[in-house]
């Protein structure tokens, strides 16, 4: 990464940023594919259609399964996720579908499944298909983790004010706002469900955003002290500066990226698919991503600008005064 | 430091490190073959993905399963004509509905003809869906890492919410456990779904209303609306709340102005013994008494305080008066059959795998320590793993339900810990590096990084109250973990400086010690 020299293509970066967020926009609330609603929400707010099985002895749990997996095979339809239960009359087990998911397929297949298992095998079971609209309950939620979100917003923009500089406190709040949205484009393109995990992971990425940005801008400010940067113009001191932290920043990521990873394979091995662990594990390894993205490539570009601003703001109100020593200040 | 000294003190910290750790990670059958001991990590509650969760369907009065239709008339009886007669199925067939409670929806009090039943359906189903949003608030409100309710099939509610099983309850292991967590969530769902207008009552002063009629027509003790039939409940309670202070639990109700006069007549009245022999202001959902307020003299002030027996009564208690206070009451009664406890949507064994996983990544992280600083490497791991178990051990005493976002949080704070040591190592190592003695090394290192780590500690810290105080359900408890990992990180990166320290002591080659070297020194040479 010698030849880094990414603070002079901030144009670039915006149209980069802007059509993943288009497409984001575009699939989470036009598109929608075949998810269950606008960006794909979780179990939390999600409605979905289900097709409930009760059966009693001597079928086992996974005799059930296989009759169940045959029916919806036979009627071209696959579920997201199934959830087993015991109750008063015997035992149970939901299979939830998307609500796409064709309502006369999922009748068939819940009759099917009830000729076997049902009152007309002369057993106990039954199977039924229910359509369930979800209320969105989880608004409480997701308005207090927005508070939360914006309120840890607010205080790293004062801290960053406070520990660097005003154009850094800005630059670091405009990545906060890139990461984020780039983070839920990315999520509806990649069509992560976007449950409370996910919601909540939104303050994942603004504190991995805060550590690289502090990372990034505190090289900054080391280094611009040194000589060698006071000749140089503001897009070289911001490449070199991005240049020196680029490996900490990075390896910061992927490191993050790759226990995500780890955690999400495993997940994968607890048997049930891409739901539950997968989700919030996806949802990790985009937040990663975006970061170092955010970081490394967006933000010195916009901070460049903004130095660049202020450095020439500082130089014009420099040459007002007549005193030698004040002078050298736009310099430094 | 002598070499007795740092032997007999490394010791000390080893075996407290690894019988915390083995206490708090290991669970095993103890030896009399009739009991277990359940790990701290297995007793920390998990989240729904993790432990599954509990539903209960919830039918309005003339509203029956299919199975339970289906069973009937298939069993040929008294009652299948009945059914087949008075039933109508819903839209997807899974509930039935009886057509003298679809005759309410219609103009003329009948729904017999097939366009009636569907207009009636349709009815039936705005007014359950509307009932659904209103539950969904009261269980917002009760502040679960998660929950869902949804409308099925325009004519039921089905209500889920978390188990919050502890691992060990979860695999049967703790069926104390298990069982108080069951009652738990049956009671909240019991709560939390009554039906009905919000009342304040009383057995002997007040005046007698629909509630009275029913109870007087059941044989029941008659009670009697205590407020003046020109206000409201709402008119008079402006909110209820959780309450929790020094361990003991409460419901806060906070009144409105004309409450408060009007509390303070009522209060007057049934505190006179005199006048009133039961001194109690009942609270009455629909028919159900929910909470009893003791009135031994006049209340004056804007609001008061219900004690409760524990945190899970007040938040159920809380949240249902605050949603009947407010116009949140439900405008049918619902009833259910049982409550399911249904398996972890995310994999029955998600919770072992997600600890697996952890484990993975520590031994990825003790591994990387050592291969880079050698026996300093082998000290940072023994201090992480004392973190991790201090962290495991916290959560377990403050009682945050860890969801999986928290064991995300965790391991952030983990890697904070990790980032923080492994930053003051490498400034030493660059002191060293430059040649000086490697005392002069670690002062010098660990006063130039001192900042930025008390910086770091403190913004985390910050935002990690933020998230607890300002955030509820997964993100509070996602901020509580971060709180614990945090100041676990903070003390024990000293504690890690200080084990350096006493275990370098007796090393002959303190550099080979920290895989360090001092170039500079060696070109002197």
């Amino acid at each position: 990464m010698t030849k880094f020299r990414f603070s002079s293509k901030m144009h670039l970066f915006i149209i980069i940023s802007a059509i993943i967020v288009a497409i984001g926009l575009a699939v989470g609330l036009v598109c929608r594919f075949t998810a269950n609603g606008f960006f794909n929400p979780g179990a939390d707010y999600a409605s979905y259609r289900a097709v409930r099985v009760e059966y009693t002895m001597p079928f086992t749990e996974e005799q059930v399964s296989e009759i169940c997996e045959s029916a919806f095979d036979e009627n071209g339809v696959s579920y997201y996720a199934s959830v087993s239960a015991s109750n008063a009359g015997g035992s149970e087990v939901e299979y939830r579908f998307a609500s796409s998911v064709d309502e006369a397929a999922l009748k068939a297949a819940a009759e099917s499944i009830n000729s076997q298992v049902g009152l007309n095998s002369d057993l106990l079971g039954s199977a039924y298909y229910s359509k369930f609209t979800a209320e969105f309950g989880g608004a409480n939620d997701m308005m207090y983790a927005g508070i939360a979100l914006a309120a840890a917003v607010v205080f790293q923009f004062l801290y960053f004010v406070i520990r660097y500089k005003f154009t850094m406190a800005i630059s670091a709040f405009i990545a906060d706002l890139h990461n984020l949205a780039l983070f839920y484009a990315l999520v509806a393109i990649t069509r992560v469900q976007v449950s409370l995990s996910v919601v909540a992971m939104s303050v994942f990425v603004v504190l991995l955003t805060m550590v690289c940005c502090g990372i990034l801008f505190d090289k900054m400010r080391k280094n611009f002290r040194q000589d060698g940067y006071k000749a140089m113009s503001s897009f070289e001191q911001v490449d070199a500066a991005s240049r020196e932290s680029f490996k900490l920043v990075t390896l910061i990521n992927v490191v993050l990226a790759v226990a995500f990873l780890v955690m999400l394979i495993f997940g994968l091995f607890a048997g049930s698919g891409i739901y539950g662990i997968f989700m919030p594990c996806a949802g990790g390894i985009i937040a990663a991503a975006v970061c170092e993205y955010g970081t490394m490539f967006f933000t010195p570009s916009v901070y460049s600008r903004l130095k660049k601003r202020a450095d020439d703001y500082a130089a014009k109100k420099a040459s007002r005064y007549s005193g030698a020593k004040k002078s050298v200040k736009p310099a430094e | 430091m002598g070499k007795i000294k740092s032997a007999i003190i490394t010791a000390i910290v080893v075996l407290a490190t690894a019988a915390l750790f083995l206490f708090g990670v290991v669970s095993c059958e103890l030896p009399d073959g009739v009991n277990r001991y359940n790990s701290i990590l297995s007793n920390v509650h998990l989240g729904s993905e993790l432990t599954g969760d509990a539903y209960a369907t919830l039918l309005p009065e003339g509203v029956i399963t299919a199975e339970e239709y289906d069973f009937t008339v298939a069993d040929e009886g008294d009652k299948a004509d009945e059914y087949r007669d008075t039933y109508v199925p819903s839209g997807s067939g899974a509930y039935y509905v009886d057509r003298d409670t679809l005759g309410s929806y219609t103009d003329d009090g009948t729904a017999d003809t097939d366009a009636d039943v569907e207009s009636a359906l349709a009815a039936l189903a705005e007014e359950v869906e509307s009932d659904a949003a209103k539950l969904a608030e009261r269980f917002a409100s009760r502040n679960y890492t998660s929950y869902s309710v949804s409308a099925a099939d325009g004519c039921a509610i089905r209500v889920n919410v978390p188990t919050n099983f502890t691992y060990a309850a979860y695999t049967g292991s703790d069926n104390s456990s298990r069982t108080d967590s069951l009652s738990e969530v049956s009671t909240a769902i019991n709560y939390l779904t009554l039906g009905g207008e919000l009342t304040l009552r009383n057995n002997e002063y007040g005046i007698r209303d629909n509630v009275s009629a029913v109870q007087s027509a059941e044989g029941s003790t008659v009670t009697r609306n205590i407020l003046k039939p020109s206000l409201s409940v709402s008119d008079v309670i402006s909110s209820a709340s959780y309450y929790a202070a020094g361990g003991s639990y409460a419901v806060r109700i906070n009144l409105t102005s004309a409450g408060r006069d009007e509390i303070s007549r009522v209060t007057a009245i049934i505190a006179d013994t005199d006048q009133v022999s039961d001194q109690y202001i009942r609270f009455y959902v629909g028919e159900t008494n929910v909470i009893n307020l003791t009135c031994d003299s006049q209340m004056t002030e804007g609001s008061f305080y219900i004690q409760v027996s524990d945190e899970e009564t007040a938040r159920n208690y809380a949240s249902l008066l605050n949603s009947a206070a407010n116009g949140g009451d439900l405008s049918l009664i619902y009833s259910y059959d049982e409550v399911v406890y249904g398996s972890a949507v995310s994999g029955v064994n998600s919770a072992m795998f997600l600890a697996i996983a952890v484990l993975v990544i520590f031994a990825a992280l003790a591994a990387f320590a050592i291969a880079r600083y050698r026996r300093l490497g082998l000290v940072f791991s023994l201090i992480a793993l004392l973190f991790c178990s201090a962290v495991i051990a916290v959560i377990y005493l403050v009682g945050t339900t860890l969801t999986t976002l928290g064991v995300f949080t965790a391991l952030l704070t983990l890697a904070v810990f990790a980032g923080t040591n492994f930053w003051s190592y490498e400034a030493i190592r660059k002191e060293s590096e430059a040649g000086r003695t490697l005392q002069a090394s670690v002062k010098l290192g660990y006063k130039k990084t001192l900042t930025g780590i008390l910086e770091l500690h403190i913004v985390l810290l910050v935002i990690s109250v933020m998230l607890a105080l300002i955030g509820v359900g997964e993100v509070a408890a996602c901020g509580m973990v971060l709180l614990i990992g945090i100041l676990a990180s903070y003390l024990l990166h000293w504690f890690t400086c200080f084990m350096w320290y006493v275990t370098m002591s007796p090393a002959r080659d303190k550099y080979k010690f920290c895989g360090f070297s001092r170039e500079a020194f060696e070109e002197d040479d």
